[in-house]
């Protein structure tokens, strides 16, 4: 079991360099090939190895072997990192179908299909870096593949070569690595000090040391998960072919900063209080910020991206509520992970149909889109409940639990964070839900009489992310109550 | 088979109901038929597992699924109160599916898969938030039930106004969903860390022994979320604009179920999770104050409309005014007169029952008219008694039932709120006032359906299109008014069939001896009502006497009327000898009660209110400019910084001129400065 888990891990940068390889089409499905098989593996070894703890110790660099007593590098799967390992490689398989179809001549909005070997090169490669992320039983080891995520994505974004596209690439590396200085620094300070890049060497810090260092991973997640300030880079990728921009947002790339967080607090008892309210206060500010902008975004993509970035401060909060001893919150924000990456993966690939279709991602040019493209409507529909939180859709479990467990703790700092997500829910609800109906319904607009379902290969993954949004949450509720 | 089963079975039909009608909605007649089987069976089940509950007691029950780190679980339990509702829930969701499949053949363009699929899962939510024993999961149901609404509502996608009126709807309603989810987390955390009901009185009784003011904030919560389901003014905002938007059956639906289970929540909350304490009497004031507000609004503004749909939607406003008012006063007595409380409460939820009955029937009787004629709007229909008879018959009965008219339903239950309001004004006299509110705007609705009944359907015949053909709805559409119809009749001339099992369902929830017993309240004669609060009998409603008498004085009437034989003069309207057409002098509904109307009206500035219903003015947002430019960290942090920089390697650049001459100097100036250095380093 051990070895497929790490099979998920080399199987897509393997297969990657294949895909590279191979001419054109067939790029494309032996990409697909490669991560279906990734996607059952996870599947299989991680549900088979629930809910035990998995270690292997696979071995450590000639240099590097005074770091630890034992092999360096290797592989943990313990609950939260099962979630991960699935969310990324289902949703990895989905994005790969996706893109089978999506890039094609047959696309309005990029009508191109060259460079397909490169695109589905980074894409496996993208795979095998966040499952490596998701795998990871150390800082150290963590910190590489995060970094290789990093230069995935700059690729990816960059992919069409238009101008645009590679400044926005350009930014989102710039700024992610630079906040990802400080989580090396932050390993470099921690090795020094104690001796270990065990997750868990953060508690064996003085406090003092502690907070800092847990600030120094803030700011590195807060880069990558594109929070205040350093959110900037976010709406700007939006210029990525659609599928890409769906796998940075519901599994990859942000999703491994939050995933930072959720492991080290997991790993760590007694984290300072002070450094959590600072990461409380950031996703508070950040989820206001987001929220502000919502009402001034027309590209409905940017707007998905606006709303990527409100949510994923939902998660840096109810990890950093676990500090101050809601294990409750710190449950809702690891559900949260799953949650939310069906739902916005969904609406995502709803928007690239759209665009597929018509050519258009303008929200004042879109109207009346349910008559023409039914199916898009009803997933972009279970998506948005998804994302919002109407129950018995996706997130409403996972904001229930870290708004129940803000109210849980004592003294008045978590009530009023309760308060403010619930108010913070609402308006998204309303304004998301204004958007919903001026895009589908109403006499069909000029743009959306081009409108039509999309083939199969996206259609799929559209019913299959959809049927996922209400059932992921379900079974993930299963796996968190196995956390802590 | 349990009351717990029925009610899980039934639920488990109009989920695989829907499944099914969304597989079949193709033919949108034959997708109608499977569509009513499956609520046929549905509501079998829930109406069996009601009256199961009536006859042998609530049964135990049995959570079946748990959520461990909420302490919460999925426990399904019938008691009393949720088998009242449960039948009620039954009845309403049986006609209305009847009434709906003939009624969608005049939407041939809306496509039925977007109809029944959902109408079966919002009884299905429904019958969940009933039966469920645990707050969580009643949430889950609530909002499952709103969800499945707000796509009936915007049934008919392409307009507009029925777009608006959806988002109004579904915003509000999830913004008061989260008021209960709110409070019921604060009950939750007070109340041991879990959902059960049990818990959430647990909570309450806690909050109330050592944080009172925050047991307010939790109990205003509560009212306000359900409240705004009720459609209570000024929270229930959201109905006048979402009702006439929905389809005739949907309305109908909600009107008998969705807005009385605002009401099945503020009772739960109110009597079972808040015990005898003095924070009864506060809440039970503001509940029948605001039921009062909602009774002169809604009813007085119902009067200046001329949208048939329109108009019975703030009629819905008023009654469910009376019906918040009876459960407000009884909140309020019960720490004072028991008795009183059983009073108001019953006849509360009495009229709810009935409201539901005719208020249903009556959107019924709308639809039936506007899918003959092919308008709502009153002002361009008229005398169609003579070609929809039984229509007629129904829309008649309940208006005459919702005015208050003995022998019909209505009458008995607002008969029991004036008797609870007047006796309750010795102990408290603002009751008393609320009374004479409620009483005095009862002739107002009574105009409103004078109104509704005799332009509709008495007068000249006036038809927006002639060459419509206008005839009676066909059976299926007939049928289910006619079932509401006789209801309003038969819980009018015999009020013990209702009162009983309301009577039980409030005294279920209490702590055994917290009211009188029925008898001892209400008589224990089975031929009509003897109230008795503890000092003797004060009032009796005997309807067969009552109704022999009625009955033998109109038969006495068209006697006199037949032997006179007077004769009847038709004779043209004078008009100064100037020549009218009949379009011209004809006295529409607009021109009914027009002083009144006008007297009605607030007019400042811009700003007019409708009929007496304040209308929000539409507000523009301002842009924010200064704050978006501040949120825009690239331009002004990021890019300056990157431009500074580059300015700054490109000044450096300049260096690299190129000329061998500059680089030798750039060497000269380094060695020197390195040598001075040294210099300076050795020196010290």
């Amino acid at each position: 079991m051990e070895y497929l888990l790490l099979a998920t891990i080399v199987l897509p940068i393997l297969g990657a360099v294949f895909v590279g390889l191979s001419p054109g089409r067939a790029a494309a499905r032996l990409a697909l090939f490669i991560a279906l098989v990734t996607a059952a593996l996870a599947i299989f070894a991680g549900i088979g190895s629930f809910p035990g703890i998995t270690e292997l110790k696979v071995g450590t660099l000639p240099w590097m072997a005074e770091l630890a007593d034992t092999d360096l590098f290797g592989i943990l799967l313990d609950p939260l990192s099962l979630l991960m390992l699935l969310v990324v490689a289902v949703i990895g398989f989905l994005v790969v179908l996706y893109s089978n179809e999506y890039i094609s001549r047959r696309n309005r909005e990029h009508p191109h299909e060259n460079g397909q070997a490169r695109y589905y090169f980074w894409l496996l490669l993208f795979v095998g870096a966040m499952t490596g992320v998701a795998l990871s039983p150390n800082l150290l080891q963590l910190f590489m593949f995060w970094e290789l995520t990093t230069i995935c994505s700059w690729a990816l974004i960059s992919h069409t070569h238009e101008k645009s596209a590679l400044r926005a690439g350009y930014k989102a590396l710039i700024m992610t690595h630079l906040g990802g200085l400080g989580f090396l620094i932050a390993i470099i300070v921690l090795y020094v000090s104690v001796g270990s890049v065990e997750f868990s060497a953060l508690s064996l810090a003085s406090p003092a040391l502690a907070s800092t260092l847990f600030i120094l991973f803030l700011i590195a997640a807060w880069a990558k998960a594109a929070q205040v300030p350093f959110y900037t880079w976010l709406p700007e990728a939006m210029t990525a072919p659609t599928p890409i921009s769906c796998y940075l947002h519901a599994a990859a790339m942000v999703k491994a900063g939050v995933y930072l967080i959720c492991r080290l607090v997991l790993a760590n008892g007694g984290l300072p209080g002070n450094a959590a309210l600072v990461g409380i206060i950031a996703a508070l500010v950040t989820m206001a910020v987001a929220v502000f902008l919502y009402f001034f975004q027309t590209d409905l993509k940017r707007l998905l991206a606006l709303s990527t970035i409100s949510q994923l401060s939902y998660i840096i909060l109810g990890a950093c509520l676990g500090i101050f001893g809601s294990t409750l919150a710190y449950k809702g924000a690891v559900l949260h992970i799953v949650a939310h990456g069906c739902a916005k993966g969904l609406l995502f690939l709803c928007v690239g149909a759209i665009a597929y279709a018509t050519g258009c991602r303008r929200i004042p040019d879109l109207r009346g889109l349910a008559a023409k493209m039914p199916l898009v409507a009803v997933c972009f529909v279970v998506g948005l409940l998804g994302v919002v939180g109407v129950p018995p859709f996706g997130t409403f479990w996972s904001k229930f639990y870290i708004i129940a467990g803000a109210f849980s703790l004592p003294g008045t700092l978590g009530p009023l964070v309760g308060v403010f997500l619930l108010v913070e829910s609402m308006v998204v609800f309303a304004w998301l839900l204004y958007v919903t109906q001026r895009v589908f319904f109403g006499a069909a607009s000029e743009a959306a009489e081009l409108g039509a379902d999309p083939p199969w290969q996206m259609s799929g993954s559209l019913i299959i992310l959809a049927a996922l949004v209400i059932a992921a949450p379900l079974a993930a509720l299963v796996v968190v109550s196995h956390l802590l | 088979m349990s009351p717990t089963d029925l009610a899980v079975l039934s639920m488990a039909l109009f989920v695989i109901g829907a499944v099914c009608s969304a597989v079949l909605a193709r033919d949108r007649i034959r997708c109608g038929y499977i569509a009513f089987v499956f609520v046929l069976a549905a509501a079998a089940a829930a109406s069996t597992a009601g009256v199961r509950v009536f006859l042998n007691g609530p049964a135990a029950d049995a959570p079946l699924l748990r959520i461990a780190d909420l302490g919460a679980s999925l426990t399904v339990h019938v008691d009393y109160l949720s088998a009242l509702f449960l039948i009620v829930v039954a009845l309403i969701a049986t006609v209305t599916t009847l009434f709906s499949i003939r009624y969608l053949e005049a939407h041939p363009q809306e496509s039925a898969l977007r109809y029944y699929p959902m109408l079966l899962l919002f009884f299905g939510g429904v019958v969940g938030v009933v039966c469920t024993w645990d707050m969580l999961f009643f949430i889950v149901f609530w909002e499952f039930m709103t969800l499945a609404s707000y796509f009936l509502v915007v049934y008919h996608r392409d307009d507009a106004v029925a777009l608006r009126a959806g988002l109004k709807y579904f915003i509000v309603t999830h913004v008061a969903t989260a008021c209960l989810i709110a409070a019921v987390i604060i009950l939750y955390v007070h109340g041991g860390r879990s959902f059960s009901f049990e818990a959430m009185r647990v909570g309450v009784t806690n909050l109330a022994v050592h944080a009172p003011g925050l047991l307010h904030v939790v109990l205003g919560l509560l009212f306000v979320g359900f409240a705004t389901k009720a459609g209570i003014f000024p929270f229930g905002d959201w109905l006048p604009d979402a009702y006439p938007a929905a389809p005739a059956p949907v309305t109908a639906a909600f009107s008998g179920t969705m807005t009385k289970l605002g009401i099945y929540g503020l009772v739960r909350v109110f009597f079972q999770f808040l015990p005898v304490y003095d924070t009864c009497l506060v809440w039970g004031a503001i509940l029948a104050a605001f039921g009062t507000l909602s009774i002169a609004i809604g009813t007085l503004t119902a009067l200046a409309q001329d949208d048939s749909k329109r108009l019975l939607s703030f009629s819905v406003v008023g009654q469910m005014g009376y019906i918040l008012l009876g459960v407000g006063l009884g909140v309020y007595f019960r720490p004072l007169v028991p008795a009183l409380a059983a009073l108001a409460v019953v006849g509360g939820l009495f009229h709810m029952v009935n409201d539901a009955c005719y208020k249903s029937c009556l959107f019924l009787s709308a639809g039936a008219v506007e899918h003959r004629t092919g308008t709502r709007d009153l002002n361009l229909i008229g005398g169609l008694a003579g070609l929809m008879p039984l229509t007629a018959v129904a829309a008649i009965f309940a208006s005459l039932a919702i005015s208050g008219i003995p022998p019909f339903s209505g009458f008995a239950s607002k008969w029991l709120l004036y008797h609870a309001a007047f006796m309750g004004g010795k102990t408290a006299p603002f009751t008393l006032v609320l009374g004479l509110i409620a009483m005095f705007v009862a002739i107002a609705t009574l105009a409103l359906f004078l109104k509704f009944v005799t332009i509709t359907f008495f007068g000249k015949l006036r038809t927006p299109d002639p060459k419509r053909e206008l005839r009676e709805v066909p059976l299926s559409m007939v049928l289910p008014q006619g079932v509401l119809a006789v209801l309003c009749v038969v819980f009018g001339v015999a009020p013990m069939l209702a009162a009983k099992p309301v009577y039980a369902g409030i005294a279920g929830m209490l702590t055994g001896g917290e009211i009188p017993g029925f008898a001892a309240v209400f008589g224990s004669g089975s031929a009509g009502l003897a109230l008795n609060t503890g000092v003797g009998i004060q009032g009796a409603w005997m309807p067969w006497p009552i109704l022999i008498a009625l009955a033998a004085t109109a038969a006495l009437a068209y006697v006199i009327y037949r032997a006179g034989d007077a004769e009847v003069l038709v004779s043209p309207v004078w008009y100064c000898g100037e020549e009218h057409t009949d379009e011209e002098t004809a006295y529409l509904a607009h021109s009914l009660y027009r002083p009144f109307k006008d007297m009605l009206r607030v007019r400042i500035g811009p700003y007019e209110t409708e009929g007496i219903y304040p209308r929000l003015p539409r507000l523009r947002a301002p842009g924010f400019g200064w704050l978006r430019r501040l949120f825009d960290f690239d331009q002004w942090a990021y890019y300056p910084f990157i431009r500074w920089g580059a300015r700054l390697v490109g000044r450096f650049s300049e260096t690299h001129s190129g000329i061998a001459q500059l680089y030798l100097l750039w060497m000269v100036i380094g060695t020197v400065a390195a040598v001075a250095v040294l210099l300076w380093l050795g020196g010290s």
